[in-house]
């Protein structure tokens, strides 16, 4: 067990310096917005000093990794798995600033202050939501993610398909909070609190067959408001219009951020109950059937995100499509319950970080090009820009899961989690849907290469995106044939709770 | 000295660089370059080959070093006869190979680019001696080879691509599946190694794991068989190879007959006879009847072929089939004869291919019915195909006839395991007879074939057509020397897989 220390309401600030950097850097952002200033270089600068200082920030926080600090009269806790939550959170936003800076949408400085101010407490949100140890602060937090993720996906209020995006996130979204909180009225009512630690006492005590039944609805309910954010079935019709709509850089942060929150939430949330009860809550989840539950939905995740991308011919959408089985193979390594399997998760979510910015940013890169998202849009691309193209086919091979890249050591570590769980069926399905992604991706490959191009013109990009560029695919690489830190890592982020 | 192998297996890779900082327009350079890296890489392994060592059976140039330790993953790379004889068919493959690709001129630079990382990945295969490695560059192959058909291939190049990629895609996830599954139940903390194997063999006979019901060996088995099955190509895994090969521009058709399906040969022997010998041997009939069903179905297919590229694709998928039949039968002469088959087939393949390719570049047709009376204008080429059509039915004298003959003897004088059951010989003798008939359609489709496209009478249409120049004549030659050289002297080749030829036979408990 590792010390636990409760930490007043005050003295609680010292331990939420890159949060606090982040909101005031959105308030000062905020107040940017309404001067006229115009540099775009002095923009970027100011974004990109406040949020690396916050990333910085967390980064020094690293080496107290025997405690456990709670903080505002426990209601957050500061441990190694919010840790790598907050890096991944700070790391994760800090690119999607400099993809705000090159979108079209926010070309302006006023817009593009506006929206990394929301962005960063977004961020604040997101952390605060997985650092939570208390349902409400979950919940607020949650909803603080989703009303800021509609206000980014709306952000072109003049584009019919950005507008229509926007109202199906919120129509949706409101839906699944309003599934969640009732569910977390079901199980306040129960547990009588929303404290995960009273909760998890509740959950390893005596329960009744009607308590079961009880909480096996109040678990799909929360499975409703996480899998929103996870993008997993059945809360995944959402995902293909508003990745569609929203503006490209806003989807590449939807993908990876929002949905490592769905998933970082949840796993906190089992996460913690191990760590309280321990095998008892283990017995629990076996009660509710939660195992059963995640490998069906993890795999019709990925059956449909995986059989609805074959016909797509959006880039957007396909990857909205192949983020839905990206998940659902996710969903695969949480069902397995093992401190493995919650391994293999994070680490899906690391590399997938990379590759899936990467693909998202040539993505956007081409559709500045060419003025479109359709894959029509890709077509010759081999022949004008040999190494962007390139850098895309190693994105997307390494989104297939082929070595050498790093998509193949997420998948190996998830295969190899449902395997020493011995679900070897859902291995088996999981492994067939693998085969299916190879097609569509091969496809974008085949019209980048193989299909000869009818636009003379030769794009070139600046600098600075080709180092963007570089900067993504070098993880992607190498963390491909040497993942060992990397792992580490994370095994330090999840170890506590077993220890 | 330490890291030679690695040097060698990268080396490539590294002319691949070189190759990219040659200016695109220098079309001769970048040939020359590749064309004198490859011959070099040839001589080295040469080198390589020619040391005592591979005499004495063991391991060489093994190199080993800590990777992943908390998997056991090591890098370690090694020769051995098995694989320094594949080696040397790749390096013999690919000069050719290379030098039939000076007619490449659309995106030259990047194909020669693409043919490096093949090389890479190929040799990677046969030198890795860890399992996880050998998974990497197995992967590691597939990702040139579907540039390489699906931008300088024929009419239906991207389909021939996206086929070929997904049916090898599928073998690869089974064997990716095998491999987690050994990994994980690995109790030993040993590497997966090939030197290791036996230990590894011991383990998983006796383990009492088992998924759905079925032992963990029989689960292994499958994987392993699965994934290399597609590659093989076995009989109901063949249909990419007729598209993939006749798609194939020549000199990547001459690759992807002469080296990738031997990988997936390889990796039969090398992994699913490595891991799970008993599985194999207690199959063994199943096996032998597979290998039957390619050698005829490969065969009456080939028969009824209208184009002389499918033609010799089947002829393919019909003399692997023998390749099965060694493996099948468990016999020392079997098995020898099995690894000779795909030193042969490579080499004849390769030759057909190339008579295909510079028949196709001459006359834009490769329909049977469309030639005929090429020998008047021809005759070189004739000459050459003559000689590779009877090398390919099995001629005494030519290096077809000698891994035939010692897969056919071997099977007919059958296994002697302990676990053959009653009645066994009589199967294996009546199979080995069955592929002998066969051997008689080869025969009547290739000599067919020969006369269907070479005589006949002399058509005004190819009056104008030119013989092969120098370099497909030189290519040629080289090839049909190897044939007549191994043909009549096999011992050198024969003495080379000795040592895994008789692990194997220990393994599956026949002893030398």
């Amino acid at each position: 067990m590792m010390d636990q220390i409760h930490v007043g309401n005050i003295a609680s600030f010292a331990f939420f310096v890159p949060e606090l950097i982040l909101l005031a850097g959105s308030i000062l952002l905020l107040i940017l917005s309404l001067t006229k200033i115009q540099s775009r270089r002095w923009a970027i600068a100011i974004v990109l000093f406040i949020f690396s200082t916050a990333f910085f920030a967390s980064l020094f926080s690293l080496d107290r990794s025997t405690t456990e600090i709670r903080l505002f009269s426990n209601l957050l806790s500061l441990d190694p798995f919010s840790d790598f939550a907050r890096i991944f959170f700070l790391f994760s936003s800090l690119l999607t600033t400099f993809f705000f800076y090159q979108s079209k949408t926010f070309s302006s400085t006023k817009k593009f202050f506006e929206t990394t101010a929301f962005l960063s407490i977004l961020t604040v949100g997101l952390i605060c939501m997985v650092s939570s140890v208390d349902f409400l602060m979950t919940f607020l937090s949650m909803e603080m993610v989703s009303i800021l993720s509609y206000l980014l996906v709306a952000s072109r209020p003049k584009d019919a398909f950005s507008s229509e995006a926007g109202l199906k996130y919120i129509l949706f979204g409101a839906v699944a909070t309003g599934i969640m909180l009732f569910g977390l009225s079901l199980l306040f009512g129960m547990a009588g609190s929303s404290h995960f630690t009273d909760v998890a006492s509740f959950l390893a005590g005596e329960l009744g067959a009607y308590q079961i039944m009880a909480l096996f609805f109040c678990m799909i309910c929360l499975l409703v408001g996480f899998g929103f954010k996870m993008t997993i079935f059945p809360t995944q019709m959402w995902v293909p219009d508003v990745y569609q709509g929203a503006p490209t850089s806003v989807t590449a942060f939807l993908s990876v951020s929002s949905k490592a929150g769905g998933f970082l939430v949840f796993l906190r949330f089992l996460l913690f109950c191990m760590h309280e009860v321990g095998n008892q809550a283990l017995m629990f989840f076996e009660q509710v059937r939660l195992h059963e539950i995640l490998v069906f939905f993890g795999l019709i995740s990925m059956l449909i995100g995986n059989v609805s991308a074959l016909r797509q011919r959006n880039m957007k959408r396909l990857m909205a499509y192949s983020s839905i089985a990206h998940a659902g193979f996710m969903l695969l390594g949480v069902s397995c319950f093992t401190q493995d399997g919650f391994e293999s998760v994070l680490l899906y979510l690391t590399l997938y970080l990379f590759m899936n910015f990467g693909a998202f940013y040539i993505i956007h890169l081409r559709t500045i090009d060419t003025g479109n998202d359709h894959m029509d849009s890709f077509r010759g691309y081999g022949n004008q820009n040999i190494w962007m193209s390139i850098s895309m086919a190693i994105f997307l091979l390494s989104l297939i899961g082929l070595p050498p890249f790093s998509g193949f050591i997420a998948k190996f570590y998830i295969f190899k989690g449902l395997i020493a769980q011995e679900y070897y069926t859902a291995a088996l399905l999981g492994a067939v849907n693998t085969v299916i992604a190879v097609y569509y991706y091969m496809k974008i490959i085949k019209w980048m290469f193989l299909k000869d191009g009818n636009d003379p013109e030769y794009p070139r990009y600046s600098k600075v995106s080709r180092m963007f560029v570089i900067f993504l695919l070098i993880p992607t690489v190498v963390l491909g044939l040497y993942w060992v830190p990397l792992l580490r890592w994370i095994q330090i982020s999840i170890n506590f709770v077993y220890l | 000295m330490e890291h030679i192998l690695t040097y060698f297996i990268f080396f490539p890779v590294f002319m691949a660089f070189l190759l990219g900082a040659v200016p695109p327009q220098k079309t001769r350079w970048i040939y020359r370059i590749a064309l004198l890296s490859t011959i070099f890489h040839m001589l080295w392994l040469f080198l390589l080959v020619s040391t005592p060592e591979i005499r004495a059976g063991q391991w060489f140039w093994v190199e080993s070093m800590p990777w992943i330790d908390s998997l056991y993953i090591t890098y370690s790379l090694g020769m051995d006869g098995l694989s320094a004889l594949m080696c040397l068919l790749t390096s013999v493959v690919f000069v050719s190979a290379v030098m039939m690709s000076h007619k490449i001129q659309k995106r030259q630079k990047a194909y020669f680019i693409l043919l490096m990382l093949l090389l890479t990945g190929i040799y990677g295969v046969f030198l890795s001696m860890d399992f996880f490695l050998f998974y990497i560059f197995w992967e590691l192959a597939l990702i040139p080879l579907y540039f390489l058909i699906g931008i300088w291939g024929g009419q239906r190049r991207e389909y021939a691509a996206i086929k070929f990629f997904i049916y090898t895609m599928v073998g690869s996830v089974f064997l990716l599946l095998g491999l987690i599954l050994v990994y994980y139940f690995n109790p030993l903390e040993l590497p997966l190694d090939w030197a290791n194997l036996p230990m590894h063999q011991t383990w998983i006979l006796a383990s009492v794991y088992s998924i759905w019901d079925i032992p963990l060996p029989v689960i292994l088995f499958f994987c392993f068989f699965i994934a290399f099955a597609i590659k093989v190509p076995i009989f109901p895994f063949h249909t990419w190879l007729p598209d993939a090969h006749v798609q194939a521009p020549t000199p990547i058709s001459m690759i992807l007959a002469g080296i990738l399906l031997k990988i997936g040969m390889y990796g039969l022997f090398r992994v699913m006879v490595g891991f799970v010998p008993v599985v194999v041997l207690n199959v063994a009939p199943t096996l032998f009847i597979l290998g039957l069903i390619n050698l005829i179905y490969g065969a009456f297919c080939a028969m009824y072929q209208k184009d002389f590229k499918k033609l010799i694709a089947y002829s393919s998928i019909s003399h692997m089939g023998f390749c099965i039949i060694g493996l099948a039968s468990f016999s020392a002469l079997s098995l020898q004869g099995s690894v000779m088959q795909m030193v042969s087939h490579g080499l004849i393949a390769a030759m057909l291919f190339l008579i295909a390719g510079s028949i196709y570049e001459r006359t834009y047709s490769l329909t049977l019915s469309d030639l005929g009376g090429l020998a008047a204008t021809m005759p070189k080429l004739t000459w050459m195909g003559v000689f590779a059509v009877f090398a390919s039915i099995g001629l005494p004298g030519l290096f077809g006839f000698v891994s035939e003959f010692l897969v056919l003897a071997g099977s007919f004088m059958g296994h002697t395991s302990p676990h053959a059951y009653v009645g066994s010989v009589y199967f294996f003798q009546i199979g080995s007879a069955i592929a002998l008939v066969t051997l008689l359609i080869g025969a009547v489709y290739m000599l067919w074939t020969l006369q269907r496209v070479f005589f006949g009478p002399a058509e005004q249409k190819w009056a104008l057509v030119q013989d092969i120049n120098n370099k497909e004549f030189l290519v040629c030659s080289v090839l049909a020397i190897l044939i007549v050289w191994f043909g009549v002297f096999p011992s050198v080749l024969l003495e080379m897989p000795q040592t895994s030829i008789l692990q194997w036979l220990d393994w599956i408990g026949v002893g030398s």
